[in-house]
């Protein structure tokens, strides 16, 4: 086909957006018999990557106009379910089943129609938006490109005002703009060809909780004034609900529970649904609080009017934090306030540009012996364990790296044996000769916890410990550190955006924005009755599966 | 530890069936097998008399015929035995300047790509130099300041090579560096050798590995340049010698193409083989090239 013919059938199929192309619409709809104005329709689909079945005999129909929610865990076949709508699943996968959209099964049209049908009738808002923009273009260029392939006009700059972005900011490359104009853009992208149907594919992961509001609030009301059906996948309930009016519950490659979002949060009828309502605390609710109230304990960690600097920009300004024994704190914050510098920073990883560093009494070295002697003490937990974790090295070797550079006198095996099956991995002879691709994310998350163990530490510093893990390992592993804390004292400092997390197991709360610590006290004091302004902020951006 | 050495056994067992699914790469081990079994076994057989040049019965210049298949050269040896002769020296020279042109280029590598600050960016701007001098000029200003023999040239070419395995090295040590199980091993209280020795070198190693049986390749080239240039080992016979000789003594004039053929057809072979077997190993180690 030459760009011309392309271009010509692109412009056909992208004139036939609400008002004009309606009447072809409904006349294909008649012929598929199925009579409502269904945009989306699976009929029994079914997915195979080799002999495994990663989605199985799955039907769901989607109104003109209506929200639907696609929830699940890694690995439940729900972002396979919505790369099947638009014929994106890779080679390997063989498909079984009706994909029909506005009536037109999606298995049977030809390459020309298909790639008119891409993002005309139906677009993507992919995850993870850092990945999916290209990093040598600038964003205006990129949002232009459907329009160019399937020649619509339409102005870039209209697109950007509608997703809330100043038109400037076409002339930026991806790099220059934070993580929630990055996914502005995506959606931006999405819009360009005036589809009906959007799938968004966890728009708003690794997002902050105010970017992920306003990003959320800014799909809600495109969704609203276009009267665009959309079909949202998530492992976040909460966001879901937020969303969308329906909900679909995947688990396993197939559809668990589908029903009212608010119903099927009031009253999951699947386990599977009771179990990832659970992983998305209620701020406030006491039945999310897992830990009892503790009395004032003496001071482990403390840090004195800390300030980092990079350049001119002070990523670090002026903190002063205290941990006290056997005590979790979280520090709340969105990204790029500071707090992983901060963590860096108490670690040894980064020297201060003033300020001091306070452990058990004594100043944390600068070098040497002494800081590796210290760094005994205190062990860090990464955020994301799948790349905390060498990929050539067992689970063995990995728990026992830290026992090597200390140079642990005593039984290597039995010490790490303790190490692992004090992380919940029992019997340990099982994992000790696993690699890290060969576990689960839950499974490698307890491995580096594992590792941190081994050398006895009295601080864990925990950078986002749960964020990139499932729903039903979130709660294992939160329940994991506080048994740690209750039988070795172990202190911890939990570093998030999640202020749910704060409430399911912090004991204080500091609040860093912008370099500094604006809030700071118990939980109860700052999450219940919040003082500064950003902390209000914060809380109301909180999505909640009980629409509070 | 067995559990290691047997995940290791397994490692390289389904690597080795990764090559021997490309057909070029199990020609090219083939035609090493066979260069090196000549190499050792050649001059074992043939014996020192065959190639004295005080001993030969032949006429110089003779036209291949029975006796000496690949006829003779301006003494009278046998050009065939002479080319047998002369794969072992051109396969030693090879072999170690590129083992020589790797380590260094290895060492630089990491050390660039680890360590931050000044000592790196020095580093770096050395292996810029040498990647701007032209290599050849550079390794026979070398071969001519410093005493002929083999050792030279093999210094010669190690010493101008080693820039470009430099840079890939880097590139991958830099890449691994950002990996955040680096900053957990920091953070566990590792030391430079401990985060080079256990998580960099491991990583690296595939990569050098690749790049050896590639140089080796170019080196067997620049020995064969450096020789035929006349700045060889005179005292060892290698395939470049033997097309120096034969420029020298005026092979072209006297249409001796059988003098000039079978050491230049030699030198092709073994590049090709060792560059087949590289690209084999390449596609093993890096899944992505697999079509």
């Amino acid at each position: 086909m030459t760009p011309d013919t392309a271009a010509v059938a692109a412009n056909s199929a992208c004139g036939s957006h609400p008002g004009s192309g309606s009447g072809s619409g409904s006349d294909s709809d008649a012929g598929s018999g199925s009579g409502s104005a269904a945009i989306l329709e699976l009929r029994g689909l079914t997915v195979h990557y080799g002999s495994r079945a990663a989605v199985r005999d799955v039907s769901l129909s989607l109104a003109e106009g209506q929200t639907l929610g696609l929830a699940g865990e890694s690995g439940s076949g729900k972002t396979t379910v919505g790369l099947s709508v638009l014929r994106l699943l890779p080679k390997s996968a063989s498909v079984s089943g009706e994909v029909l959209l506005d009536g037109q099964d999606v298995g049977a049209m030809s390459w020309g129609r298909l790639r008119a049908a891409r993002w005309a009738q139906a677009s993507v808002v992919f995850q993870g938006a850092m990945h999916a923009l290209n990093p040598v273009r600038r964003v205006g260029d990129q949002i232009a490109e459907p329009m160019a392939l399937h020649g619509v006009s339409g102005s870039v700059a209209e697109l950007l005002d509608q997703v809330e972005l100043p038109a400037a900011k076409a002339r930026s490359y991806p790099h220059e703009l934070s993580g929630g104009q990055k996914q502005r853009v995506m959606i931006a992208m999405a819009l360009a060809c005036s589809p009906r149907l959007i799938i968004a594919d966890e728009p708003t992961t690794a997002l902050d909780v105010i970017v992920q509001a306003q990003v959320l609030g800014l799909l809600r009301r495109l969704v609203a004034e276009r009267g665009l059906s959309l079909l949202m996948i998530s492992h976040d309930l909460s966001v879901l609900t937020t969303t969308c009016d329906d909900l679909a519950v995947m688990h396993q490659g197939e559809i668990v529970e589908r029903g009212r979002a608010a119903e099927v949060i009031a009253s999951p009828a699947h386990p599977h649904t009771a179990a990832l309502a659970a992983a998305f605390p209620t701020v406030g609710a006491p039945e999310f609080r897992y830990v009892e109230r503790c009395s004032t304990l003496p001071t482990l960690l403390s840090v004195e009017d800390l300030r980092v600097s990079f350049g001119s920009t002070m990523a670090v300004d002026g903190v002063s934090l205290e941990v006290g024994r056997g005590e979790i704190v979280a520090l709340v914050g969105e990204s790029g306030s500071g707090k992983t510098t901060l963590a860096r920073t108490i670690m040894g990883l980064q020297r201060p540009s003033s300020g001091r560093v306070i452990f058990d009494g004594v100043p944390i070295p600068s070098g040497g012996k002494a800081l590796k002697a210290y760094r005994r003490q205190v062990q860090l937990v990464l955020q994301d364990p799948s790349s905390a974790l060498n990929p050539r090295h067992s689970v063995y070797e990995a728990v026992a790296e830290g026992l090597r550079i200390h140079g642990i006198p005593g039984d290597e095996e039995s010490l790490v044996k303790d190490a692992v099956e004090r992380s919940e991995l029992r019997p340990a002879e099982v994992y000790l000769s696993s690699l890290p691709h060969e576990l689960s994310g839950g499974q490698q998350q307890r491995v580096v916890i594992a590792g941190a163990l081994a050398l006895q530490p009295r601080l864990l510093i925990a950078d986002e410990p749960v964020a990139s893990l499932d729903a039903s390992v979130r709660g294992e592993i939160l329940a994991l550190l506080l048994r740690l804390r209750r039988e070795l004292e172990l202190a911890a400092l939990i570093i998030t955006h999640d202020l749910g997390l704060a409430w399911n197991i912090a004991d204080r709360v500091a609040v860093m924005y912008q370099g500094r610590i604006v809030e700071q006290g118990t939980v109860e004091q700052v999450l219940l009755d919040p003082r500064h302004e950003y902390t209000r902020r914060l809380l109301a951006a909180v999505p909640s599966t009980t629409r509070a | 530890m067995s559990v290691v050495w047997e995940r290791r056994r397994t490692a390289l067992r389904s690597g080795w069936r990764e090559f021997t699914a490309q057909r070029s790469g199990v020609a090219g081990l083939v035609v090493l097998g066979v260069a090196v079994a000549v190499a050792v076994l050649g001059p074992l057989l043939t014996g020192a008399s065959a190639l004295d040049v005080t001993r030969v019965e032949a006429a110089a210049w003779e036209p291949p015929g029975p006796g000496h298949w690949l006829g003779t050269d301006h003494t009278g040896r046998s050009v065939a035995l002479l080319v047998l002769n002369g794969t072992g020296a051109s396969m030693l020279v090879g072999l170690t300047a590129a083992a020589l042109s790797v380590a260094i280029g290895t060492l630089v590598g990491i050390a660039s790509g680890h360590f931050r600050g000044w000592p790196a960016s020095a580093l770096m701007r050395v292996t810029d130099f040498f990647l701007v001098v032209p290599q050849l000029v550079l390794a026979i200003a070398l071969s001519a300041v410093l005493p002929r023999g083999l050792g030279t040239i093999v210094l010669a070419i190690g010493l101008t090579s080693w820039p470009a395995t430099a840079r890939v090295v880097r590139a991958q040590t830099l890449a691994v560096e950002a990996r955040p199980y680096v900053e957990r091993a920091h953070a566990l209280g590792g030391g430079h050798l401990h985060v080079i020795a256990h998580h960099v070198v491991p990583a690296v190693l595939p990569l050098v590995l690749v790049n050896t049986t590639l140089a080796v390749a170019s080196s067997i080239v620049s020995e064969s340049t450096l020789a035929f240039l006349g700045l060889g080992d005179p005292t060892h016979l290698s395939w470049g010698t033997l097309l120096h000789q034969a420029q020298l003594f005026g092979a072209v004039s006297k249409e001796a193409w059988w003098f000039l053929l079978p050491p230049g057809l030699g030198i092709m072979g073994l590049v090709l083989a060792f560059t087949l077997v590289g690209r084999a190993l390449e596609t093993v180690i890096n899944p992505r090239l697999r079509s």
